[in-house]
């Protein structure tokens, strides 16, 4: 299967290749013949990828050893779901799913799109082309899963225990997915550039595909948390380690661009600044995969050293310049078509959200390659410890929270005063309320958590009243009951509300991160069998510690007995320590969890002929909540993404007249009648 | 080997087949046409209702809430025009680029225009009534098209760009 995976890829290259030339001479010579045919490359270039990548998961389910990816990531005694998974363990078949999945992506987009934005169309083929023939290049080139051994060895390596997680599945394909998904809204700002129709026509084509690729991004970054957290066993769950930072640069660049293209859509302001952050969340993408593959780094995350850093960093490079070209070329034609309004405005607001976010990619954008700059420029290996990232972090992301509760409220050019008043007396109650609460109840020993948890209750708030909001003018100006007032809200205008959705998911989420930092606990040390530990209210008895033997590996599993402060019997936790054949060893977390706090052990080495263990125990408050922001954040994401319903309805009377609510009721006012 | 050699050239021919199909194949029907049309047609109908929300809750003033109002339902209107044209006539993909909708008619200075003579216009209450304003709109759009031949043309052009018709004669008066 070796030779069919080097014959597809060499196949995707040409076509990938040929719809380039071809988007090219169909665009300059308006030749619709020619570009569809160009489309048709980029088809082709997605069923050869395919073929590549089935050739490689054939050559895995059949262990063909006789591949050195196959013997390098897998071995005989490997399950089939890990097997599979087995397919981006590494740097050249992660590189074929890049590759791959952006195919499929540019294939969907050109189905899509193929009866509308012709103009566009030409030079968005072209921008796919060029990218997916550099990947594709990539794998053939510089990191082929396909390279051959000159022997065949009887069984693999096997994989990587760390990797051996149903996380393997879901946090590299949604980052790649994410990741990947950004080609698409900046081929869109690109074939925008050069044909200059810049209005916010492409801004709303390439709506759905940001935000789909948003939420992917964010199930990525944030299920890799998730992963880290109860795999890792250091009781963490960021690190601000390189790789990702990689991963959160594109994120905040993305999060701020999903809100300026709402001011351009609406306003027809901020137009440069929307194409450069469009550009600059492709750039960046492209730049972590920089970081992840060119060995400049040492992370968790890092592959060996290899020869395609220059090539990626290029690239990176190439796309930053061509995008700058453009828009000082079409300077002229990207002039706002609206005004600003007031400073207190909705897009005042925007703004500042916009300056924060681009602010946070600054700080974590140094904080990643200044090791790398302080080592080319000086010789000095530096360290950006996370000291750095919080000390500037934490203030920006305080900001962050005042803006995400006032925006939402405030209306579009100018606010009248008598509104805001109106508006902000009850989130403003709100936070004042909670902070005297939890300055009665903690003091200020932790001042921080004070001030998180009291904004966090002023967003609630605000994001509580703008759904109410909504609601009420559903139902005084729709005379819709309670249900189906509720429904259409979240049915008829999603975008609208999953948005307050998606921000309660981030308040939760960052107070589940203050509470943890703020209030964990830990401790470290050697247990006999029989002896106990105490750590926050719990008393931990190590029960026994037991051998095992498995099939791919030798396991201790320690069991540890929890009872709480008032003695009452919580169960037993279980936490294994195993050593893999290829001396890989792994710590299996034991963990206790509820909504207040995780009880979190970890079994680090022991003495069995003494009995001994050598454990770590960890109080982690507050990080289910964490997870339940996450939650959150994703539903309310799915829920602006979903694609409607309505939009495909035909259009005879009786369907019309049941796309409720179109026009006002008779009567119907602007906000005043409906505030509460 | 000789399955790799087999599906190698399958993938061969599926690679060509999808290069060289669009030189051969004929372009889209009118009712693809229209079915498109429609879908996009639901899509800024969808945009109105976001906007009559966002104008509820307070979130827009008067003046901006009916001009972009106005756009999405002249929009609305063109979509519509160019669905009657496309059932009416099989037309090809080159003449549709430079149709009513792919060619941004409703520009900010048209959407000006139809806001200062329609600002007093009241919001339609009713599913029926906001028709009859898009049909009303189409009317208009009409009237920016060629009498002779069709073809989309600008307020002051005085011949038809493609049939050469005299537009000075043949233009309604303005302000319809």
């Amino acid at each position: 299967m070796g030779s069919l995976g080097r014959f597809a890829l060499l196949l995707a290259l040409i076509a990938s290749g040929y719809a380039v030339v071809m988007g090219v001479v169909g665009a300059r010579g308006r030749r619709e013949d020619v570009v569809r045919s160009a489309e048709g490359g980029i088809k082709g270039a997605m069923v050869a990828l395919t073929g590549a990548a089935f050739a490689l998961i054939w050559a895995l389910l059949t262990k063909d050893f006789s591949l050195e990816y196959v013997a390098s990531y897998t071995s005989k005694s490997l399950s089939v779901f890990y097997t599979v998974g087995a397919f981006w363990a590494g740097q050249a078949g992660s590189l074929l799913l890049w590759a791959w999945t952006l195919s499929m992506s540019a294939a969907l987009v050109i189905r899509h799109n193929r009866y509308r934005n012709r103009d566009l169309m030409p030079w968005v083929t072209v921008v796919l082309g060029v990218t997916i023939f550099f990947f594709t290049f990539l794998v053939l080139f510089h990191a082929s899963p396909f390279t051959e051994l000159s022997f065949t060895p009887a069984d693999g390596s096997g994989l990587n225990p760390l990797l051996q997680n149903y996380g393997q599945w879901i946090h590299p394909v949604t980052l790649y997915l994410g990741f990947v998904g950004f080609t698409i809204p900046f081929a869109f700002a690109i074939a925008a550039l050069i044909t200059g129709r810049l209005g916010d026509r492409w801004i709303r084509s390439v709506r759905k595909w940001t935000l789909w690729s948003w939420i992917l991004l964010t199930a990525g970054i944030l299920f890799g948390a998730r992963w880290a957290y109860v795999e890792l066993g250091w009781g963490g769950y960021w690190a601000w380690d390189p790789v990702e930072n990689a991963s959160l640069l594109p994120w905040l660049v993305a999060t701020a661009y999903l809100h300026s293209a709402v001011v351009q859509e609406k306003r027809g302001l901020m137009k440069v600044w929307n194409v450069g952050l469009v550009a600059a969340t492709f750039s960046l993408s492209v730049f972590g995969t920089f970081l992840t593959r060119s060995g400049v780094i040492s992370s968790v995350h890092a592959f060996a050293e290899s020869t395609m850093g220059p090539l990626l960093i290029g690239f990176t490079l190439l796309s930053v310049a061509v995008t700058i070209g453009l828009v000082v070329w079409r300077l002229p034609l990207l002039r706002a078509s609206g005004r600003f309004g007031a400073v207190v405005s909705r897009e005042s607001s925007f703004l500042l959200t916009n300056l924060i976010l681009v602010a946070m990619t600054a700080v974590v954008l140094w904080g990643t390659i200044y090791p790398l700059v302080m080592q080319a420029a000086r010789g000095i290996k530096a360290q950006v410890g996370p000291p750095f990232f919080q000390a500037l972090m934490v203030p920006l992301a305080i900001a962050l929270m005042i803006t995400v509760g006032v925006c939402p409220l405030l209306a579009w050019r100018h606010q009248r005063a008598d509104h805001l008043r109106r508006y902000f007396t009850i989130p403003l109650s709100a936070g004042a309320v909670t902070a005297g609460v939890t300055i009665l109840l903690t003091g200020f020993s932790h001042i921080g958590v004070v001030v998180i948890l009291a904004l966090g209750a002023f967003v609630m708030a605000t994001v509580v009243e703008e759904v109410w909001r909504g609601y009420r003018a559903r139902r005084t100006l729709h005379g819709e009951g309670r249900f189906r007032a509720v429904r259409n809200l979240f049915g008829l205008t999603p975008r609208r509300y999953g948005g307050p959705l998606v921000h309660a998911g981030m308040v939760l989420l960052v107070i589940g991160i203050a509470l943890n930092v703020a209030y964990k606990q830990e401790t470290k040390g050697v247990l006999a069998i029989g002896q106990t530990a105490k750590i926050g209210g719990y008393t931990v008895l190590l029960e026994s510690l037991t051998p095992e033997q498995e099939p791919s590996h030798f396991q201790v599993v320690g069991v540890f007995r929890v009872t709480d402060a008032e003695g009452k019997d919580l169960g037993t936790i279980r936490a294994e320590q195993a050593f893999y054949d290829n001396d890989q060893q792994v710590t299996e977390v034991g963990m206790r969890s509820t909504p207040a706090a995780d009880l979190y052990i970890v079994l680090n080495g022991y003495d069995m002929s003494a009995g001994i263990a050598n454990v770590d125990m960890f109080i982690e408050p507050a990080v289910f909540w964490l997870w339940l922001g996450m939650a959150i954040v994703l539903m309310g994401g799915v829920i602006a993404a979903w694609p409607r319903r309505a939009n495909m309805m035909a259009r005879d009377p009786e369907t019309e007249r049941a796309l409720d609510e179109l026009v006002l009721a008779p009567g119907g006012g602007p906000g005043e009648e409906v505030a509460p | 080997m000789i399955v790799a050699a087999t599906l190698s050239f399958l993938l061969l021919i599926v690679v060509a087949y999808l290069v060289a199909a669009p030189f051969l194949a004929s372009s889209e029907t009118g009712e693809e046409v229209a079915a498109r049309l429609t879908e996009e047609r639901g899509r800024v109908l969808a945009q109105v209702r976001d906007l009559d929300m966002e104008f509820q809750t307070g979130k827009l003033d008067e003046d901006e809430y009916r001009a972009q109002r106005e756009r999405r339902l002249g929009e609305v209107s063109s979509i519509d025009r160019a669905i009657e044209e496309t059932l009416a006539e099989e037309t090809s993909l080159d003449a549709e680029a430079e149709g009513p909708l792919a060619d941004e008619a409703y520009d900010e200075a048209t959407v000006e225009a139809e806001v200062s003579t329609n600002g007093h216009t009241q919001i339609p209450d009713s599913d029926e009534d906001l028709e009859r304003v898009i049909e009303a709109r189409k009317h208009t759009l009409e009237a920016h098209a060629c009498p002779e031949c069709g073809t989309a043309i600008d307020h002051d052009d005085v011949f038809c760009r493609k049939c050469g018709a005299d537009l000075a004669a043949a233009r309604p008066s303005r302000g319809a």
